[in-house]
């Protein structure tokens, strides 16, 4: 019989019992429907199907990485902790019953391990406990980059298990020890997550305590069956202390109160030992291969969302077109390896979900939206993962470690031996505080063309400012320390650039994600344009769009490109465009010797002028930079 | 015009707070024809308020069969008031019916808690049949390809989605409840398409 009462139970007997894989692969959203799952999974095939059936309507979510925040950070390894057979893990909550628990955990604190959320690790916080273990999942449709519980104060003790797909502010935390968590057993509950992490880490007795009301915006029901599945399945011993000293419900957990949680012969001291399982060029590799693999795909889900957008636009086209491309949508859908490496690879959610759902061809004329819905966040993320991926090899390849100080970085400062046909360089100069610099550096990370780099020219004395930057999961940012004028520093970064293509941008400004990538499509159909712009708006200090920077912009969406000619006229009489909203080519801004400092003219203003003689401008009508107001 | 609105959570949030200002709104100015139902994946403290608004108000997680909801009703729009809930809807909704999709989650999505990746952001948009921008959160770039399918509304300014997560003024301000108006228009002109 389970229970406090039952015999000691070996924690090999329960790693073997418990089906992790099939708990993980469920929670992975590896399987569309019942049928497909292994033979052999059974009665617990069966209660976890019907768990995610029910309470997650056949999709979690869980592990899925749309930001590809799992490329964000090199420096920290993978690893799963080890629990010692016998000592009971506290599975902690910030929910009301722990207020009642906390004296009785507090006493005993040395013998249990607590595992908790980091919103858990508040709560016990406030009652002057620290846990072992805390668990930091992205919570599935979670914002990009959430940050962790910003009044968390981790100590010593504490350690943290990071699925690599959480926010990049959950790896800053002051944590003993940090790990990343590779194919991490979530659902996307974290006190389900902290229970298979610990059966799996070999634990034998599982303590709950204020769980009611702990998940965040989530349904209790749908934790409280993941739970119950989980205990009656999984073998352990699992105690659940209700509030106020009166015990739980949750099927499968028994109820029990303080002074049998803590055995007579269980261990006086408990630790938590740790198996080290590689670095993030697992991650990576891994990354890769699913992009080669992918890589025939993809131009056929380009074609068919270019068909269903000209649908979309009242284009007429055939149905038997549309109806083919939902049929190669449902394909891939059942061919499980396809299925897997297209919604891990990507952090899709459309696509899985409409394999789950299906689709009714009754209305021809309507299939775009389900073609346009799912090939739109493919596509895109496609691109955004293969520039992610290209980033990271050319940094690997010729960055310096990102833990060494700017100043210390003299080959950032050498003259680029070669120049790159491809790339845009970014010259961002710092001589201020700027306080949305880390949002301009984001929103140039997050272009979608593929070779960008970042060139942070600033001022020796504004080194702190750059520090944080060195913490963003952006690997192609190199920094310049140069002391002089704003025309001195946009030089230096000249000097640095081996792109064949410049940009100089605004340390507090804003670039359209799609910004570089139409800019470089014009310049490369335009061979003649040497210095191409783009309308801009302005932006408050909350991010508002104020205005159009120029009254002839206002209307700018349905205003035809300006013409050489035309900004040619329009220059001689003064500036008309944003200066970060240009982009040019690196030879005609070296040719004509690069900024200076002149009275009466902006630096930017007085190099378009001296170029006019040489090369033409244009200027895109679409607002692609927002410049932050003053 | 037969209307599901879907929300998320009935917990006491802002877009909580925009819903059931923009069910008492339709009580006051569009008449009896309009019938309108709400969605919710879980409950929440606002239900009570919601349920007195809505002519039927359904809770998925209570085990509800959400395909039948959507189906066997024969809405004429099916409204996604914040981005947890569009996602969660919009493949079944898109895939599988032809009722007309307003997705509004964009507009509220500052104030609306989480929100979804930026992909799925931009999908949503442009597979619904109508997206509502909020009027002071967007800056204005690629969507002008969405045409008339966007609408940009102003949400915030007007006071209609307060920011401390209480309901909104009962009655509202004139200027909210000349864009609860607007919006209900927006619906309206949806389902006519």
């Amino acid at each position: 019989m389970p229970g406090p009462s039952r015999g000691r139970v070996s924690a090999r007997a329960i790693m073997a019992t418990f089906p992790f894989d099939l708990y993980r692969a469920v929670g992975e959203d590896r399987y569309v429907s019942p049928g497909e799952l292994p033979p052999e999974s059974g009665d617990v095939g069966r209660a976890l199907w019907e768990v995610y059936d029910r309470h997650f309507g056949r999709f979690t979510g869980a592990g899925l990485d749309p930001a590809f925040a799992r490329f964000a950070r090199v420096d920290v390894s993978f690893g799963l902790p080890i629990f010692p057979p016998g000592t009971p893990v506290v599975i902690a909550g910030g929910g009301p019953g722990l207020d009642a628990v906390a004296p009785d955990l507090r006493a005993s604190r040395a013998r249990v391990l607590v595992i908790t959320s980091p919103t858990g690790a508040v709560a016990l916080q406030r009652h002057g406990l620290a846990p072992d273990l805390v668990i930091v999942e992205r919570e599935p449709g979670g914002r990009e980059d959430q940050p962790a519980t910003e009044a968390l104060v981790l100590g010593p003790r504490t350690a943290l298990l990071i699925e690599p797909s959480a926010p990049v502010a959950s790896f800053e935390r002051g944590a003993a020890m940090r790990r990343l968590a590779r194919d991490l057993p979530s659902w996307g509950v974290w006190p389900a997550t902290a229970v298979a992490v610990a059966i799996r880490g070999g634990a034998t007795r599982l303590v709950s305590v204020g769980l009611q009301g702990a998940v965040d915006g989530d349904d209790p029901a749908r934790t409280d069956a993941l739970l119950a599945a989980m205990a009656i399945h999984a073998g352990a011993e699992c105690l659940e202390l209700g509030a106020s000293g009166i015990p739980g419900s949750r099927a499968g957990w028994w109820p029990a109160s303080w002074p049998n949680v803590v055995p007579g012969d269980a261990p006086a001291v408990a630790a938590l030992d740790w198996r080290d399982i590689g670095g993030a060029e697992l991650l990576r590799a891994e990354a890769e291969r699913d992009l080669q693999y992918l890589a025939p795909l993809l131009p056929h889900a380009r074609a068919a969302l270019t068909l269903a957008r000209r649908a979309r636009a009242g284009e007429a086209i055939a149905a038997r077109d549309l109806t083919r491309a939902v049929e190669m949508l449902l394909v891939w859908g059942a061919d499980p390896s396809i299925r897997w490496a297209l919604q891990r690879s990507l952090g899709l959610t459309f696509l899985p979900r409409l394999w789950r759902t299906g689709v009714s061809m009754a209305a021809p004329q309507r299939l775009w939206r389900p073609l346009v819905l799912t090939l739109n966040e493919l596509v895109e993320q496609a691109d955004r993962f293969e520039s992610r991926l290209t980033t990271l090899g050319h940094t690997h390849g010729t960055a310096s470690s990102p833990a060494a100080p700017p100043a210390a970085r003299p080959a950032d400062r050498r003259r680029p031996s070669a120049i790159d046909v491809d790339r845009i360089s970014v010259v961002v100069p710092v001589l201020d505080d700027h306080p949305h610099l880390e949002a301009a550096i984001a929103s140039l990370a997050d272009q979608t063309y593929a070779d960008v780099e970042i060139i942070v020219v600033h001022d020796p004395a504004r080194a702190d400012r750059c520090e944080p930057l060195r913490a963003l999961p952006r690997s192609n940012v190199r920094f310049v320390p140069h002391a002089g004028s704003i025309a001195d520093a946009l030089n230096a970064g000249l000097e640095a650039a081996t792109g064949a293509y410049v940009v100089c941008h605004g340390a507090d400004d804003l670039s359209h994600p799609q910004r570089l990538a139409r800019q470089i499509a014009y310049l490369h159909a335009h061979p003649d344009v040497g210095v191409l712009a783009s309308a801009a708006s302005v932006l408050d200090d909350q991010g508002r769009v104020i205005a159009a920077v120029r009254r002839e912009e206002a209307a700018a969406d349905d205003a035809p490109a300006w013409t050489p000619d035309a900004l040619e006229t329009r220059l001689r009489a003064g500036p008309c465009f944003e200066h970060g909203s240009a982009i040019a080519r690196r030879d005609v801004l070296r040719q004509a010797g690069g900024y200076r400092l002149r009275a009466g003219s902006p630096p930017d203003h007085d190099l378009w002028l001296r170029l006019l003689p040489t090369t033409k401008f244009a200027k895109l009508p679409t607002r692609l930079y927002s410049r932050r107001q003053r | 015009m037969r209307c599901l609105h879907v929300i998320d959570a009935l917990r006491p949030t802002p877009v909580t707070g925009a819903l059931v200002a923009l069910l008492s709104t339709r009580l006051r100015a569009t008449g009896e024809g309009d019938t309108h139902d709400v969605l919710a994946f879980s409950g929440g403290s606002a239900e009570e308020a919601l349920r007195a608004r809505a002519r039927r108000l359904f809770i998925a997680g209570n085990g509800l069969d959400i395909a039948a909801v959507v189906h066997a009703r024969a809405y004429d729009v099916i409204h996604a008031i914040d981005a947890a809930s569009a996602h969660r809807l919009a493949p079944l909704v898109l895939g599988s019916s032809a009722t007309p999709f307003v997705y509004s989650g964009r507009g509220l999505a500052r104030l609306a808690g989480p929100a979804f990746g930026r992909a799925a952001e931009e999908s949503l948009s442009a597979a619904a049949d109508l997206t509502i921008l909020d009027a002071s959160a967007e800056p204005a770039d690629s969507r002008g390809e969405l045409g008339s399918r966007l609408v940009r509304l102003d949400l915030v300014r007007s006071g209609l989605v307060p920011t401390d997560g209480l309901p909104a003024d009962d009655p509202p301000s004139p200027r909210a409840a000349s864009v609860l108006r607007e919006w209900l228009a927006c619906l309206a002109r949806a389902a006519a398409a």
